[in-house]
């Protein structure tokens, strides 16, 4: 078996730099042969990888403990399913399924244009399989996943237990997914760069791609944050670590391109600003794989000196000097054809958004390689943390969200008096009113009175789009008020799909906002039958209780929890000692409302029972999962293939073509 | 190709309109540029922690008076003193490379990833007093990808 596993990735090594010279050859000497040639080495390379990963899961499942992989990653106690998540449990393993993802979705990009963009294929076949031969040189000269053991052990190290639950199941695919699925409108970049058909082509055969790809990214994001939500234990769900930073960067990048493109379609502006994004938005993914493979920068998950860092910097390099070597090749065809016409315009809102858009990452790289630069700068390693990021970040993010207001709102082209007067008096007031509701309440961080006036202002201008929308074409078409939300929704789907992330959007804004600031935290030492306070909870330590097994032993103890002097819940915090690998480990217990949650972390039990607690009531951090979801409904609602939005695009193209 | 041909701009006509526009743009696009640099740069003055070792701190800690530092180093093996009742810990930073000591304080919940002879990196105010009073520990989280380094 290990030897198939061995053949497929040294073969697949051959069909994908095979496919990288065919395609490109075939493009610059006009041979059709060469470029279906190149397109079935790159669906051999995918079907050779999944032999690989097949290989490599059948090694896992089975325990081969000769593979030093599997014996460093799995157990014969380890559930299966963990076995199999084992896969991207370490370094080996995760940079195979990173190729897995790679190729098959190149080979899904090949597939739905094989009869379409004949003439920029060769290019999108060679940039994905450039990236691919990058992955799987790799894994065949300096980290082979089929590494033997020349004395296998009996007993696998096992999967680290922090790693064992469901988030992370599911965390690393979608992070993955959303980091490789970039490669492919990158590739279509390349293609339009390469060929010379620099109108917005490109930028629609990709656009499902660039939707797939931030969606994946977003929920990645979302769902690390949920795992550190609830198996670290601290209370937060986001530290700005090298790790974090590493996979927000391109989700920015990403974002401030999903909006700009938007002008180039429109406005024919902007071209060499969006070959940028999507390069600088591609590249983020390869040094985001690179931070957290290479150990250049210290992070609080510590990784494994690889040696790997120079190949990723050396391959990094090289897609920078090509893409805007590429970009300088073409920039007088890239220049604009026309130019902004006011400061008041729907325009250079989006302008604007993408400025802020791209400072967030700057700075958020800036802080992340801080520490290199200064030590190669003055000689000393300085490093900033979480306070640098909130302090930079903070106020970038929310002029973001102003923006958000602003832009559906104000007249494309140039804004008149009459549409400022129109449509922002009513969401401005209803700002300004909750704002100072809010500091009637009590409410003294500015931070969290902008964030809450603005949300307001925003959500105001969205329902008001879809109330006007609605009022509209329910009035032309004889509808009723709910079918026509419905059919705008489908007549306009990127539009109201759009609009709804931006509700999610908010949601996640005011749950950030509020359980950063509005924070409880406090640490109590009790006896039994003791009872503490914190926030409006009483809670009341009622017992302790010790089990073991054979895979770890629990220290559980029973707080009954009390709101006004009435019982509602009882919550069961637990420090976990696991035996293989011997770790200690905090399991977390919460009582979720849409309020607030009370997260309760037992710190330790001595030997009399006395228990310590360290508990934090966050405000509205249920509101930042909430937005999530209705951000998933958002992208459905903007990526979902419709009859109407094909006809849509068929229509505009032919006007296009007129125009 | 034709097609992709810029169209004479307005900005060559020299229209002074024009101009203006362009300028309110430049000023508009500098000054959210400028407010990053400012935001960046303040914010790195005011929040920067140096990252030093057992053995700077011992040599030249001085000259951090008055800043936050990072130390790293390494528990010693039977220093680590933990009361559960009243959450105070105290232990003693090596030097990875044997060069030296500090005696550490913290009080909160211990970490679970805490462990002696593990590395370890204390955050806290320079202070010329011993025990050095750690207001964070930062212990090396279980990443994935340091499995193979315990093993």
């Amino acid at each position: 078996m290990i030897t198939i596993g061995n053949l497929a990735l040294y073969l697949a090594l051959a069909t994908s730099l095979y496919a990288v010279v065919a395609s490109i050859y075939a493009a610059q000497a006009h041979r059709g042969e060469f470029v279906t040639s190149g397109e079935r080495a790159a669906y051999a390379t995918w079907g050779l990888i999944s032999i690989t990963t097949i290989v490599m899961l059948h090694a896992l499942v089975t325990n081969d403990f000769s593979i030093k992989y599997v014996a460093a990653y799995t157990s014969t106690t380890l559930p299966v399913r963990f076995r199999l998540t084992a896969l991207w449990g370490g370094m080996e393993g995760s940079l195979l399924f990173w190729t897995l993802i790679l190729t098959t979705l190149t080979s899904l990009a090949l597939f739905q244009n094989r009869y379409r963009n004949r003439e920029m294929m060769p290019y999108v076949t060679a940039t994905a399989a450039t990236v691919t031969a990058f992955f799987v040189s790799l894994l065949v000269f300096l980290i082979p996943p089929f590494a033997l053991l020349k004395f296998p052990p009996a007993e696998g190290t096992d999967l680290n237990p922090l790693l064992q639950n469901y988030w992370m199941q599911i965390h690393p695919p979608a992070l993955y997914l959303g980091y490789v699925s970039w490669t492919i409108p990158f590739g279509f970049a390349i293609g339009a760069l390469a060929t010379g058909r620099l109108d917005d082509l490109w930028i629609r055969t990709s656009r499902r791609w660039c939707l797939m790809a931030w969606f994946f990214l977003s929920l990645g994001n979302l769902f690390g944050a949920r795992w550190a939500y609830e198996v670290l234990g601290w209370g937060g769900y986001w530290a700005w670590d090298p790790v974090e930073n590493a996979a927000f960067m391109p989700l920015l990048t990403g974002t401030a391109y999903l909006h700009s493109v938007m002008i180039q379609e429109r406005k024919d502006m902007l071209k060499v600003w969006n070959m940028t994004l999507i390069i600088l938005t591609f590249a983020l993914t390869i040094f985001g794989t690179f931070l957290t493979r290479s150990g250049v920068i210290s992070s609080v998950h510590s990784f494994t000196q690889s040696g790997l860092g120079p190949y990723f910097l050396t391959f990094l390099a090289f897609v920078l000097l090509i893409s805007f070597g590429l970009v300088a090749f073409r920039i007088r065809e890239l220049r604009p054809r026309h130019q902004l016409d006011s400061l008041l315009s729907r325009e250079s809102a989006f302008l604007f958004n993408n400025l802020l858009f791209v400072g967030i990452a700057f700075a958020t790289l800036w802080g992340t390689i801080f520490p290199v630069l200064s030590e190669w700068v003055r000689g000393v390693k300085i490093t900033v943390g979480p306070p640098f990021f909130n302090r930079v970040n903070g106020p970038l993010a929310v002029a973001l969200l102003l923006l958000m207001g602003i832009g559906p709102i104000i007249a494309w082209r140039r804004a008149t008096f009459r549409n400022l007067v129109g449509n922002f008096v009513v969401p401005t007031a209803l700002g300004l009113a909750v704002g100072t509701a809010g500091f009637a309440c009590g409410m003294r961080s500015l931070s969290a009175i902008l964030v809450v006036s603005f949300s307001a202002f925003v959500l105001y201008t969205i329902a008001a789009e879809f109330h006007s929308g609605a009022r509209a074409r329910g009035a032309m078409l004889q509808e009723s008020y709910m079918s026509a939300i419905l059919g705008l929704m489908r007549k306009n789907q990127r539009r109201y799909g759009g609009y709804v992330i931006h509700v999610g959007v908010v949601f996640m804004f005011l749950g950030v906002t509020m359980s950063s600031i509005y924070r409880t935290e406090e640490l109590h030492t009790v006896k039994k039958g003791e009872q503490f306070t914190i926030d409006r909870y009483t809670l009341k330590y009622m017992d302790s209780e010790n089990k073991e097994d054979s895979h770890m032993a629990q220290l559980i103890a029973t707080l009954d929890v009390y709101e006004n002097g009435k019982q509602i819940t009882t919550l069961h915090p637990e420090k976990r000692f696991y035996k293989r690998p011997e770790q200690p480990a905090t399991e977390v217990d919460m009582r979720s409302t849409m309020r607030d949650d009370l997260y309760v972390v037992l710190g330790s039990i001595d030997d009399q029972g006395v228990a310590t607690f360290q508990a934090y009531v966050n405000p509205l951090v249920w509101w930042l999962w909430f937005g999530g979801v209705v951000l998933v409904i958002g992208t459905a609602i903007a990526a979902f293939p419709s009859k109407a939005a094909t006809l849509h695009e068929r229509a505009r193209v032919t006007s296009t073509i007129r125009r | 190709m034709s097609a992709s041909r810029p169209r004479v701009s307005l900005l060559r006509a020299g229209n002074i309109s024009t101009m203006k526009r362009e300028l309110k743009f430049t000023l508009g696009i500098g000054i959210i540029v400028a407010t990053v640099a400012f935001l960046v740069w303040t914010a790195v003055d005011q929040t920067k922690m140096y990252m030093i070792t057992v053995a700077e701190y011992l040599d030249v800690g001085n000259s951090y008076a008055g800043n936050t530092l990072r130390i790293a180093g390494k528990v010693a093996a039977g220093t680590m003193k933990w009361n559960d009742t009243t959450n105070d810990l105290r232990f003693t930073l090596t030097d990875m490379d044997g060069r030296g000591t500090i005696e550490v304080h913290y009080r909160g919940l211990l970490p679970d990833m805490f462990a002696e002879d593990k590395k370890v990196v204390v955050e806290g105010p320079y202070a010329s007093a011993s025990p050095f009073e750690a207001t964070a520990l930062l212990t090396t989280c279980p990443s994935k990808y340091e499995a193979k380094a315990n093993s």
